[in-house]
């Protein structure tokens, strides 16, 4: 079937409201809840689209296509949900005012995916989270109770500000846009920005919250020379700076995770049991 | 017993249903999680302390494409928990976490498996038309996430604390000492991560100026955040002006 091509007119001119695009994005805020290996989150994507689709398709006909057009595979970092969301009920309403769009929905949602994805992981859940949580638990530690609050107040503010506005705009600006997101200089300097603060506070993290200590003594004659203060002397935190850069080097090579987890166990229990390290 | 073991369940399947029922607010971060079990359970410093000290760990763990992360919400609820409840050294604590933290990825991925189920009745919905039927196989499949928290704390309090008070107050000496150097060393491991996540040679610059900061010349976490956030300004700017000036330039 022909692109644009003007189908069916019988319900032509049911225009959407603000309010249809915000019960949307509530709904759209249990993107996760029935989260499956099979076709993730789809369901989630229709029970967003469910207030729109009534809207849009008095009919059960429509409404039956409408829903299994939604129930295909879906999947992308959760935050971008929402623009592509928005950019979808407008290519609906399209379609239910007499452009047939319903072929295009399915080709938008599924090249939105993969890219979308990628910005909304690197930047929400890689670079932004790290940096408020980091802040907040390094208050915490220090015994702070503002820690936890100030992480979920910057967080809150920058996530939901995001999602709530990403989908209106998504509405309005629509798949060019989105599709160039990737590219756009705009995503490129925000995420650069990102990381540079992120680095910055990981530098503090990495000296101040890694616990690497020895408890090792020389008897030099009537002295008595710690290790620890020696090591100190030549750069403070030098133990977990070492630590640090050596998983680095071993994740750059591939090595999983969880191995490393496992020996950083092991790595300790020698350690301890030799008394080279202590708590 | 069974009345705490309750409310601790409770805190913690309400806790893990953040990434599956109400919206990513975060308050399922080991941060948050610490804290919120630390005032139920009526020792708040304590759970700030192991909460934070989760969070360092799991700072650069997180969800990429369609993998699930070590899941540290009720791991934080189920260390926190004990620590209060059967009074195990806080250090000890988060090192136990580690392990729970990834049963309760096992059970996560065992509900991702199941609501596969719920695509077969959504699809026979779909195809008679029926929109509203749709909303309850959404809530089904968040319950089940709520259980996946709530299940595992509950047990572990009721049949675990004296338990495993006994056990790890009983342990000699070398165990607990090896548990808190492990717990002191593995933040580095999420550091790690967090740093290949975000890093390339060409910002390395910016980690060493946040590492010298800090080290030689104690600077507060906050003040270097400022510069950081001075920094990207200055390093954004000058991405622009070079933009500006070469036409013939590539993708930085």
């Amino acid at each position: 079937m022909e692109q644009g091509e003007v189908k069916h007119t019988e319900n032509a001119g049911i225009k959407l409201t603000k309010k249809d695009l915000t019960s949307a994005f509530w709904r759209s805020l249990f993107d996760m809840s029935s989260i499956n290996y099979e076709r993730f989150q789809a369901l989630g994507f229709l029970f967003a689209m469910t207030p729109i689709i009534k809207k849009l398709y008095p009919n059960r006909e429509q409404r039956s296509a409408a829903m299994k057009r939604h129930l295909l595979m879906f999947n992308t970092n959760p935050v971008m949900i929402n623009p592509i969301l928005g950019t979808v009920i407008a290519m609906e309403e399209q379609n239910a005012n007499g452009v047939d769009t319903t072929d295009a929905i399915n080709d938008v949602k599924v090249g939105l995916m993969g890219p979308t994805a990628g910005i909304g992981d690197s930047l929400f859940w890689g670079t932004l989270r790290p940096i408020f949580a980091g802040l907040g638990a390094a208050l915490a530690l220090q015994g702070s109770y503002f820690g936890p609050v100030l992480f979920l107040l910057l967080w809150n503010v920058i996530y939901f500000g995001f999602r709530y506005l990403s989908v209106p705009y998504g509405y309005r600006v629509g798949i060019t846009m989105l599709r160039e997101a990737k590219k756009s200089n705009l995503v490129q300097k925000l995420s650069q920005g990102a990381s540079v603060l992120g680095l910055m506070v990981l530098g503090v993290l990495v000296a101040d919250w890694i616990s690497i200590k020895t408890p090792v003594v020389f008897n030099a004659g009537q002295t008595v020379i710690k290790l620890q203060a020696v090591l100190d002397g030549i750069v403070p935190n030098l133990m977990p700076l070492l630590a640090f850069v050596a998983l680095v080097a071993l994740l750059r090579k591939r090595i999983n995770p969880n191995k490393l987890l496992v020996g950083i166990f092991v790595v300790a229990l020698l350690l301890s049991l030799v008394k080279f390290l202590a708590a | 017993m069974l009345g705490t073991a309750l409310i601790v369940g409770l805190v913690a399947g309400l806790l893990e249903w953040d990434i599956y029922g109400w919206g990513h607010t975060q308050v399922n971060r080991p941060l948050v999680v610490g804290l919120v079990m630390g005032l139920v359970l009526k020792d708040p410093a304590k759970g700030l302390f192991i909460g934070a000290s989760i969070e360092m760990i799991y700072l650069g763990v997180i969800a990429v494409g369609a993998a699930i992360p070590a899941d540290a919400t009720s791991a934080t609820a189920i260390a926190v928990a004990l620590a209060i409840l059967s009074n195990i050294d806080p250090k000890v604590a988060v090192a136990l976490a580690i392990p729970l933290a990834v049963v309760a990825q096992l059970l996560q991925m065992f509900i991702w498996t199941i609501n596969s189920g719920l695509m077969h009745r959504a699809d026979k919905y779909a195809e008679e038309g029926d929109l509203g039927k749709t909303d309850g196989l959404q809530y089904l499949g968040s319950f089940m996430f709520f259980l996946q928290g709530f299940v595992p704390a509950f047990l572990a309090v009721l049949l675990g604390a004296a338990a495993v008070g006994r056990l790890v107050n009983g342990m000699p000496a070398w165990i607990t000492n090896w548990f808190k150097v492990a717990g002191g060393m593995l933040p580095a491991l999420g550091f790690a991560m967090l740093y290949i996540m975000m890093g390339n040679n060409k910002l390395l610059p910016y980690f060493i100026i946040g590492f010298v900061l800090a080290a030689f010349f104690s600077a507060n976490l906050v003040a270097v955040a400022f510069l950081g956030v001075a920094a990207a300004m200055i390093g954004v700017s000058v991405m622009s002006a070079k933009k500006t000036q070469g036409p013939a330039e590539k993708g930085v």
